[in-house]
């Protein structure tokens, strides 16, 4: 059901290809805006920070307009997007950015200057007057039904189930247009501590050494995958046994 | 002279005012379509590709093609007679043997149609199809005796019955244009063959799409009045002979496609109504009747159901059969193009493997530095901006498929034997955007395509040599028109012309089982090269036992068109059916020279015979080998 007479805000960042790097719509982001945009015909889709060409991507996703509030390198979107926002009634966004921090706090924290109420993980969104109820996304496949009350801040989960459409004639047609830069305070010092990556153990597994379509007979079969099981014998055999697999199967070279 | 010739004379002209009324009306429907440029001039080439393009198809079916000489030969010189004998009214009993001859021709003809249709192929519709044998020699029927028979001795009653024969002859031959009668063909065909919206292709081999501008308030075709006209008066040249539907692979698979179908629908989009009075096969699965159109009105979901569309394999096999020059492919694409980048609606896993495009300028969303892994460790060159190099080895999106990185390392090991002085496009080289294209994003394709032209464009080479028959057509038919100009050579066709000049040294294969080839649709009929491959598998002694279908007719392996991503289901797979025509032959190993041919006709699951690319099979026979 389309409500177009709410005041409905999408937030949109700048992601990344993990594999290239490429800057790029956010994909949570792109279902946030999706799921605005299943709402109200109207969204104001805004994005503190600078004019990138990959904001264009969100115009192929949908957004008649990207309205840039710029932003100081290094200096903390709250305060602009908090005072833009305010008087909406639902403000959506991507539960974490792909790109710079990512740390997900930003809707907390918008909801918190704001004095709303914040729900995060949501899968689906649906309107009943001025309750809104929202599917959470739970670990293992459960869900949780929760309602709010208008205004609220909601951050969508990057599985929520909805199917986005890139449309080259709609990014043709759609504009970014700069705000007015509004002031903004330096990003709060990260309560974060870093401390070095552990090398976690690795299982070894004997090299596939059939060919592909051997591998695509063995997918279809249900054969066992070979082994022994040494039962009998000393310590000393058994830890033999062992070796001998892993060198058989050139996992240790020694 | 008898008041019987002067009827005549007034059917005749009743006919020719008929039938230029029919066509001026028929002319309205396609006139609605888009502009194109429109020369009567034109209309001098007919003769010529009637009598070479349209009868080299024709031909290849000595039955059809001695009837449709008969029958319509007849006809022309029958009706060319009778304009002279009644139309000018002479009434010369010398001309009147003349049309006796010509009427006899025509009878024959008829015969021969009525004889076919005893028994009609699956393909052949059937409809007002069937009664074209008794009103074609009804109308011979009809001259004959009028021509015959001295009028004098005629009675009344039998005057009235020649002129009955006549009058249902004659309806069929004029109304057929402004009623969308079978006999519509003959005026469309020819005003078709003139207009024709590829006139490139009686010059040549022509079959590079035409580039989009972006900048166009329609991006393809929505509605049938988006087709430029001459492709609507292409539509109706049709004659509903089946001959693309029994080419066509997804048909065949049971994806619901038809060829012969699209093109009567899209003859319904201009011309409007139900398809409900089809009377040839439908789309596999789909029902007739549910679908009608209107000049204005969106073509998808109306008219033509999405997976139809995105059934196709763009093997351009029907085009290939059609013995009217339809376009099929060119009509797909262009409203493939309206879906994607106005509707953003592509099936499976086609948006995803776009995104991936612009993002990573890879297909499968890879690290492109990751492009020229496969071959670290062969001690290949690198191409680099200021040094020189004869032969550019662009790899394409195989180079990620472990597979496929086996023959392009034959590939490899066979220019160095040969002391070919190359280089590889390292991790400077692009995808060519050629997918995206076929599923209908011009936009990420001239995007790509900017990219790599001008990456090419700082680099100095010779030629372009590609394993890939994708990436060959592209660079070397589609490129050109983007403003890429480069000599582009097929793995096969290079190392064919190695091993003539004796460059590249071959010994006899050790290679004992049957072995066949599978041509590739974008180097076979995209690219017209079937032989170069057959003669580098000759040099090393293999004797091809070839399939069914095979050169320019050769069946797809059903990995073109993006159609793996679109994958819509059917009833079977492309590549179980192509495995099938090669078990066949007998042969216990398939020889291919394309990536995607290797990867669909590999994942055939269950035994079947070994597919190994021509470069693999030659690299094994390389002279001095151990
Ligand atoms: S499109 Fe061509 S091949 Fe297909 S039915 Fe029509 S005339 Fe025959
Ligand atoms: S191009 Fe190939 S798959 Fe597409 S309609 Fe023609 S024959 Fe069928």
């Amino acid at each position: 059901m389309m409500f177009p007479q709410l005041k409905i805000a999408a937030l949109v960042s700048v992601g990344r290809n993990p594999a290239s790097g490429a800057p790029r719509a956010a994909r949570n982001d792109v279902l946030a805006l999706d799921a605005a945009l299943a709402l109200a015909p109207e969204v104001s889709v805004l994005h503190a920070g600078d004019a990138a060409p990959a904001l264009h991507d969100y115009l192929a996703y949908g957004a008649a307009s990207v309205e840039v509030l710029p932003l100081p390198a290094g200096a903390d979107a709250l305060a602009p997007l908090a005072a833009r926002v305010a008087g909406y009634d639902l403000i959506l966004c991507g539960q974490r950015a792909e790109a710079g921090q990512g740390s997900g706090t930003l809707p907390y924290r918008l909801a918190k200057a704001l004095n709303m109420p914040v729900v995060s993980a949501a899968l689906e969104i649906t309107l009943l007057g001025d309750i809104v109820e929202i599917v959470q996304f739970l670990p293992k496949g459960q869900r949780r039904v929760v309602r709010v009350s208008l205004p609220a801040v909601i951050a969508l989960h990057p599985l929520a189930p909805r199917a986005p459409r890139y449309v080259y004639a709609r990014l043709r047609a759609g504009r970014l247009l700069s705000a007015p830069a509004l002031v903004a305070a330096p990003l709060p010092v990260s309560p974060w501590q870093s401390e070095p990556a552990v090398k976690k153990p690795q299982k070894l597994k004997p090299p596939e050494t059939r060919q592909g379509h051997a591998r695509l007979l063995g997918a279809i079969a249900t054969e066992s995958k070979g082994g022994a099981l040494v039962r009998e014998g000393s310590a000393a055999e058994k830890a033999r046994a062992i070796l001998d697999y892993l060198r058989t199967n050139r996992l240790i070279e020694f | 002279m008898h008041s019987l010739d002067h009827l005549v004379t007034l059917l005749f002209w009743l006919a020719v005012a008929a039938l230029a009324f029919g066509t001026m009306r028929r002319a309205r429907l396609w006139r609605a379509g888009a502009a194109a440029p429109f020369n009567w001039a034109q209309l001098l080439t007919v003769p010529r590709r009637y009598l070479v393009d349209v009868h080299h198809v024709v031909a290849r079916d000595p039955y059809i093609a001695r009837t449709h000489m008969l029958v319509a030969g007849g006809a022309v010189a029958a009706v060319a007679l009778v304009a002279l004998n009644y139309g000018l009214m002479l009434y010369w009993p010398l001309l009147n043997g003349a049309i006796v001859l010509a009427a006899a021709v025509m009878l024959g003809g008829s015969y021969l149609v009525w004889q076919r249709r005893r028994a009609p192929l699956p393909r052949l519709s059937a409809g007002p199809w069937n009664r074209l044998p008794y009103t074609l020699a009804a109308f011979a029927l009809g001259l004959l005796a009028l021509a015959l028979l001295p009028s004098a001795l005629l009675s009344g009653f039998f005057a009235a019955l020649i002129m009955l024969a006549l009058l249902a002859g004659t309806a069929e031959l004029v109304l057929g244009i402004g009623t969308g009668g079978p006999m519509k063909h003959a005026v469309a065909g020819v005003l078709h063959l003139a207009f024709h919206p590829r006139a490139e292709r009686f010059a040549m081999r022509s079959t590079a799409l035409r580039p989009l501008d972006l900048a166009a308030p329609v991006l393809g075709v929505e509605k049938p009045t988006d087709f430029r006209w001459n492709q609507l008066l292409g539509f109706d040249a049709c004659v509903q002979c089946g001959k693309c539907e029994a080419a066509c692979p997804a048909f065949a698979a049971g994806q619901p496609l038809n060829p012969k179908k699209f093109i009567q629908d899209m003859v319904l989009g201009f011309s409007g109504g139900s398809d409900a009075a089809f009377a040839g096969s439908s789309y596999p699965g789909i029902t007739l009747g549910g679908h009608s159109g209107a000049p204005e009105e969106p073509i998808l979901p109306a008219l033509l159901a999405p997976e139809t569309l995105w059934s196709c394999t763009t093997c351009r096999a029907c085009v290939e059969e059609c013995p009217m020059q339809i376009e099929h492919v060119d009509a797909i694409i262009d409203l493939r193009r309206f879906q994607t980048l106005a509707r953003g609606a592509l099936p499976g896993k086609g948006a995803e493997m776009l995104g991936n495009l612009r993002e990573t300028a890879t297909q499968g969303g890879y690290d492109n530095a990751a492009r020229y892994h496969w071959a670290v460790d062969l001690n290949v060159r690198q191409i680099r901006p200021g040094e020189s190099v004869d032969v550019l080895l662009v790899a394409g999106e195989g180079a990620f498929d472990m597979r496929y990185q086996r023959s392009l390392r034959a590939l490899v090991k066979l220019l160095q034997a040969a002391s070919v002085d190359f280089a590889i496009l390292g991790a400077l080289e692009v995808d060519t955007g050629d997918t995206a294209r076929r599923l209908g994003d011009e936009a990420t394709f001239q995007a790509q395509a900017a990219r790599l032209i001008a990456t090419l464009s700082t680099l100095t080479f010779g030629r372009i040599l590609t394993a890939d028959p994708h990436v060959f057509h592209s660079l070397k038919n589609e490129y050109p028109a983007l403003g890429g100009h480069f000599t582009v050579l097929h793995h096969t066709v290079f190392l064919a012309g190695l091993a003539s000049s004796g460059q590249l040294k071959l010994s006899a294969t050790s290679e004992t089982r049957a072995i066949t080839y599978h041509d590739p649709c974008y180097l076979g009929r995209y690219n017209g090269e079937t032989e170069a491959p057959r003669a580098l598998l000759r040099q090393i002694g293999v004797r091809l036992t070839e399939m069914e279908r095979s050169g320019l007719r050769g069946r797809c392996c059903g990995g073109g068109g993006g159609a793996p991503l679109t994958d819509i289901p059917g009833t079977q797979r492309i590549p179980d059916i192509r495995i099938a025509d090669a078990r066949a032959t007998g042969a216990g190993l398939v020889a291919v020279a394309c990536p995607g041919c290797t990867a669909m006709l590999e994942g055939v699951v269950g035994p079947r015979p070994e597919v190994i690319d021509v470069a693999e099979l030659l690299a094994a026979a390389l002279e001095g080998q151990a």
